[in-house]
């Protein structure tokens, strides 16, 4: 009797990539939130440019504010003290993150 | 964070290459009101979340940002080479806590808001454990 093989990595494969984009959105929303509620607010403007890229992400996740002074908030100027919300954001949540990759891979 | 502020200068103050550099000096938080190129001010930006469970150990992030006013970044550039040799993996004096370490964590020269002066940015992770 000849044994035969049936090769289901690829629906291993779809389910943990499934998984691990879960994994990629729940991480850049966790960090896009903490970012938003540290960012310095007047008009809200900048807070709430903060966003994530790719909406179905693969292998990544982009967190970033587009507005041109998110910068000189992040890290100051010779005239406006730092106010960081970026690196933070992303400080405050890594025990976070790590317990989403730990689901993922289950 | 008085105690880890006055060790932070405490090492710039007893530099003297750094210090004969930053000619406008190394202010806390703040700039003085007038303060000339070229400076630096440091300030306690976040506190880094804890990898322990023993309360005595506090990690804190520290933000340098040194301003020189040239033609070039050069001299910004030479001026963080002086303050990183100073803090890098250097040793803190903090009063009433046991110093653990300080290791830079980022650097990043942003876009000036000011025409001619340049702007660098660097960041050190701190532990320091309570006595």
């Amino acid at each position: 009797m000849t044994p035969e093989f049936k090769d289901n990595s690829g629906q291993v494969m779809k389910a943990f990539d499934t998984k691990f984009r879960s994994a990629l959105i729940l991480s850049g929303e966790a960090v896009r939130k903490t970012a938003h509620d540290l960012a310095r607010k007047d008009t809200g403007n900048m807070a709430n440019s903060i966003d994530t890229r790719p909406d179905n992400p693969v292998d990544e996740i982009i967190i970033f504010c587009p507005t041109d002074y998110a910068v000189w908030n992040e890290f100051g100027t010779r005239f406006m003290e730092a106010q960081p919300f970026m690196v933070p954001g992303l400080n405050e949540n890594i025990s976070k993150i790590n317990g989403f990759f730990n689901l993922a891979r289950g | 964070m008085k105690a880890l502020f006055r060790g932070i200068y405490t090492a710039f103050d007893n530099n003297e290459a750094l210090k004969a550099a930053l000619t406008g000096g190394l202010h806390k938080v703040k700039a003085k009101q007038g303060a000339v190129c070229p400076y630096a001010v440091f300030t306690m930006v976040d506190r880094v979340p804890a990898n322990t469970l023993d309360e005595t150990y506090e990690e804190f992030m520290v933000q340098f940002n040194i301003f020189s006013e040239s033609d070039t970044a050069d001299a910004v550039c030479d001026l963080f080479e002086l303050l990183d040799a100073v803090y890098e993996n250097g040793t803190l004096t903090v009063d009433g806590y046991t110093f653990n370490y300080m290791r830079r964590r980022l650097s990043v020269m942003p876009p000036s808001d000011v025409e001619g002066v340049f702007q660098y940015t660097a960041r050190y992770e701190v532990l320091i454990e309570k006595n």
